[in-house]
């Protein structure tokens, strides 16, 4: 006899499993949860495996209640109450190290497991990154592990495993299916989710405030274009556009931003799709100048795109643009801003621009004028500029001339304000790099840039950039961060890596590619992308059976699969000799003889060869086959099919 | 159970044998797959309340988990080959228990469950390459009488416990349940033949030869002398034995109602067989000759178990 038992047992093993999983699980609440909510969890799970030892510990009824009653009033205390998601997850989080100490039967230890599967999609709410994704995707495996050893009498950790897997691996693609069918509701999804924001251009700019910006490797946005990409030195990224200045400083000063209605428009748009990392701000970036804006979002007067709500998290928008596109308006009451002048100007940069004019006939002549200064003078591109004293323009133009691109973006818009042409700086970003693994291109806040527009009758506003006349190479190549860090100049990234370095930079890339596909399939994943991936399988009228195409899809997708991995065996061929000693013996019935079912061949035999004396030799041949092949040698198929030959042609 | 009336049940064979089929086995959802199904239906809701996409994916993949645990458990029952083996004979207030023989035909069925109506089941792993894996499965406690065990109730909830696959076998197997054994008493035999009969204690004392075994005979009355003597099984006989053969009578049997009097004659059987007598059992409308031994023991309280039932 076996040691079957009448009711599955609780393993302490599975137990230790569930208590070690559920707090590696919950882990990355920690950025999301105050302190005490977690260390509540904790110390419970604490508790717990103390009381494996010694099962005393284990909590009553009544002290179970208080500590229910002091949960309570922790969760209300830490999370007032105010954010449902956080109270709701502060709730959950007290719940399940209650349920951990009331451990006592496999039910508990289900509803645990239970417990668990919600826990982490409470985790999604904060954090939609695959490898969050990729972590909790292994915690719930292994939770559904444990669900399965809890259904078993006795463990078997590889059998466990195999069943796990089977499980998952065939639940998958219905999931897939489903999940790419299930109907999503049309509305922008804003501010719910609070992603961390990402540190960015804000929206002025004071010296060093860019430069400080390009020591981050952060990735600020990543674009896809869609058809003719721009060159590098044409990808100027537009965002705020700043107008008012008290000498160092640019903001945007007080004059009213109008919206654009219509859209500007453009013949030959660049069409491309901008996925921006959170940055808590309203203003967008678009590929300088942007002429068709997405949903939800406006284009101004400065012809910069702005979102209607802050962006909390990633957010995705499909613009266009045209680089040839002619800005050609500026009001009386613009131009009055565009030529405001700080309080006092110093007298050196006043002789300076009343040089240039009196050599100048136009004022683009002007222009080439400045250029060719920060050309000629000895102007450093460098990320440490050293302090500037007093007037700290002045004082960069004349003595330090060190500085970053806000250096030479304020102090060429100052000068050509001095010299009576309106102009303003613009905010954003210069250049991207290609991720070679995939098809689109990063932008990093070390492209932070800052450059300026400048007024000139008849040609609108013109982009100038003075950073390009003193480096030029700044809008061919990236920035190397870490290694400007300390340098004298900025240093380029010029491509030369080192194999232990191109490696890493091959990974890193290849990571990137893979985070922005999850964010593309799975995280923004919105109805308007199911409805093209519809329309590219030409399913784009059957929008209303989404769930039951999923459903049938998917099941069978499922069943497919179930099968492959159960390799449900066929069933076993029937030995072929019992059927045709079946057929011989019936064929002497037909013809009368007696057969009982107990005789054996031999007797069979002799009684057809006494009833069919003209048969005989072949009767006696047909048994001294059947003979051999049924208890001699086994497996001749050829003698089989002899055998089956004299069966059907025997003629009595 | 009013559904297993109307149910599918699995027949077995002449040879107790039988193979649970595709289309007998029944599946519903547990309490546990309630709960599940309600934990998703939340899950679903959050995800599309705050509109979370990879809540989305987390939920369907624990619905695609579900409704492919279906298969899972349906098909851990699927195919399992049963040998209905039948139950040892008990006394009434003793528990019988059913063999079962398992077979979980080349792969391993975890947690299989084997059970009748109103008594606890047995629950076992089935390891896979095990041909024969003897189950006993216990049965209600039942009063003296004749028995088919009924419905046999093989179910399983893995992998996952959220459904129950299950599916009915009848066992057509014999159990017999003998009487409770009551207190001891002394029965009357033949007077002439108890004078000499020894009702000293054990009655062995008065050796009167050797005759060949016959199967039956007591294990404790065979001389293995002579067996290791090479001289074959031989079994001793007592002079007590042949000469006073001991009837056991219903008339004589103390206690007023039937049962009881049923009880006192098991005792008696249980004691003659003890003390080595040569017995008899006289019950109305059925005699049994005297005889000794574990076969005829079986007989009498066979006699004494169905007795009065015969027309159920």
């Amino acid at each position: 006899m076996t040691d079957a038992v009448t009711e599955l047992p609780i393993q302490r093993r599975l137990l230790r499993a569930v208590l070690v999983l559920l707090s590696l699980l919950m882990a990355p609440h920690a950025a999301n949860l105050h302190p005490a909510i977690l260390g509540f969890f904790y110390a419970a799970v604490g508790w717990r495996f103390a009381a494996m030892t010694f099962p005393r510990l284990i909590p009553g009824r009544w002290l179970l209640l208080t500590l229910m009653i002091g949960a309570m009033a922790l969760v209300v205390t830490a999370t007032g109450l105010v954010d449902g998601r956080v109270a709701g997850t502060a709730l959950l989080v007290v719940m399940l190290g209650l349920k951990l100490l009331e451990i006592r039967a496999r039910r508990d230890m289900h509803v645990t497991v239970f417990l668990g599967y919600f826990l982490v999609l409470t985790q999604f709410l904060y954090d939609q990154s695959l490898w969050l994704a990729l972590y909790s995707f292994i915690g719930v495996v292994a939770l559904v592990g444990v669900q399965v050893g809890l259904n078993r009498v006795k463990a078997d950790l590889r059998l466990q495993l195999n069943a796990t897997l089977a499980l998952v691996a065939a639940a998958a693609p219905l999931a897939i299916v489903v999940f790419l069918l299930f109907p999503r509701l049309h509305t922008p999804l804003w501010g719910i989710n609070t992603e961390h924001a990402v540190t960015g251009i804000s929206d002025e700019m004071s010296l060093g405030s860019i430069g400080q910006l390009s020591r981050s490797n952060a990735t600020a946005f990543r674009v896809r274009f869609f058809g003719e990409e721009p060159a590098q030195s044409a990808r100027y990224w537009r965002g705020p556009v700043l107008w008012e200045t008290d000498g160092s400083r640019w903001t945007k000063g007080r004059h009213a931003v109008r919206t654009l209605e219509p859209d500007p428009g453009s013949v030959l748009p660049i069409d491309y799709e901008i996925t921006l990392e959170p940055t808590g701000e309203y203003w967008l970036f678009g590929l300088d100048v942007v002429t068709g804006r997405p949903a939800h979002t406006y284009i101004n007067s400065n012809y910069s795109l702005v979102a209607e709500q802050r962006v909390h998290r990633r957010f995705s928008y499909r613009a266009s643009s045209d680089p040839g596109f002619v800005i050609d308006q500026l009001s009386d009451h613009e131009r009055l801003f565009a030529t405001q002048l700080p309080d006092r100007v110093s007298p050196r940069i006043r002789e300076l621009v009343d040089a240039w004019q009196r050599q100048a006939d136009a004022p683009a002549q002007v222009i080439e004028q400045a250029l060719r200064y920060f050309r000629e003078q000895p102007f450093v591109y460098t990320l440490s500029p050293g302090e500037l004293r007093g007037d700290a323009i002045d004082s960069f133009l004349f003595e330090t001339r060190r500085g970053f691109c806000e250096h030479y973006a304020g102090s060429f818009a100052l000068l050509m304000r001095v010299a009576g042409l309106p102009s303003r700086v613009v905010i954003g970003y210069q250049g991207g790099e290609k991720n070679p693994h995939a098809d689109h291109w990063v932008v990093r806040q070390s492209d932070a840039h800052a450059w300026t527009e400048v007024w000139l009758e008849g040609n609108g506003w013109v982009r100038i950039d003075p950073t390009a006349a003193v480096a030029p190479e700044r809008i061919e190549q990236p920035i190397d961060a870490g290694r400007s860090e300390d340098a004298d100049r900025v240093v380029f990234n010029t491509g030369d890596f080192g194999l232990l370095g191109s490696l890493w930079l091959n990974a890193v890339w290849m990571a990137d590619a893979i985070d922005i596909g999850w964010y593309r399939w799975v995280v923004d994943f919105t109805a308007d992308r199911q409805n093209s991936l519809l329309e590219y399988f030409g399913l784009s009228n059957t929008r209303g059976y989404g769930i039951a195409i999923a459903l049938i899809v998917g099941s069978a997708m499922t069943i497919a699969l179930v099968y492959l991995v159960a390799k449900v065996p066929r069933p076993r061929r029937q030995d072929p000799l019992p059927l045709l000693w079946r057929r011989f013996v019936a064929k002497l019935q037909h013809r009368g003889l007696k057969v009982e079912p107990w005789h054996g061949p031999d007797t069979v035999c002799a009684a057809a060869g006494a009833s069919f004396p003209n048969a005989r030799a072949e009767i006696k041949a047909i048994n001294r086959l059947y003979v051999q092949l049924r208890y001699g040698r086994r497996d001749d198929r050829q003698q089989v099919g002899a055998l089956r030959q004299r069966i059907r042609r025997l003629r009595l | 159970m009013a559904f297993a009336d109307w149910a599918r049940i699995e027949k077995t064979t002449a040879g107790g044998r039988a193979e649970i089929g595709a289309r007998r086995i029944y599946i519903l959802p547990t309490r546990y797959g309630m709960i599940y199904a309600a934990l998703l239906t939340l899950m679903l809701l959050g995800a599309i309340n705050y509109g979370n996409n990879p809540a989305h994916l987390l939920t369907f993949l624990l619905a695609a988990l579900g409704s492919n645990a279906i298969y899972q458990t349906w098909r851990n029952l699927r195919g399992l080959r049963l040998v209905c083996l039948g139950a040892e004979p008990v006394f009434a207030g003793q528990r019988a228990h059913f063999r079962i023989d398992c077979d979980p035909v080349g792969r391993e069925r975890p947690a299989i469950q084997l059970g009748f109506e109103d008594a606890e089941p047995a629950l076992l792993d089935l390891k896979a390459g095990t041909a024969d894996t003897a189950v006993s499965v216990p049965l209600p406690l039942l009063p003296r009488g004749l028995y088919q065990p009924g419905r046999l109730t093989v179910s399983t909830q893995y992998p996952v416990g959220l459904f129950r696959a299950w599916c009915y076998v009848d066992c057509e197997r014999d159990v017999l349940v003998y009487p409770q054994p009551g207190v001891a008493w002394q029965p009357v035999g033949d007077e002439g033949e108890q004078l000499d009969g020894g009702f000293e204690g054990s009655g062995n004392e008065d050796f009167a030869g050797l005759r060949g075994y016959v199967p039956g005979d007591q294990a404790s009355r065979i001389d293995w002398k002579s067996f290791a003597r090479d001289r074959g099984l031989n079994t001793r006989l007592f002079s007590g034995q042949a000469a006073s053969p001991l009837w056991i009578e219903f008339e004589q049997a103390p206690g007023g109602g039937v049962e009881e009097r049923l009880s006192a004659l098991a005792r008696a059987v249980l004691d003659a067989e003890q003390q080595g007598r040569f017995y008899g059992l006289r019950l109305p409308g059925c005699v049994l000759t005297p005889d000794a031994g574990p076969l005829h023991r079986h007989q009498c309280l066979r006699a004494l178990a169905v007795f009065g039932l015969d027309d159920d």
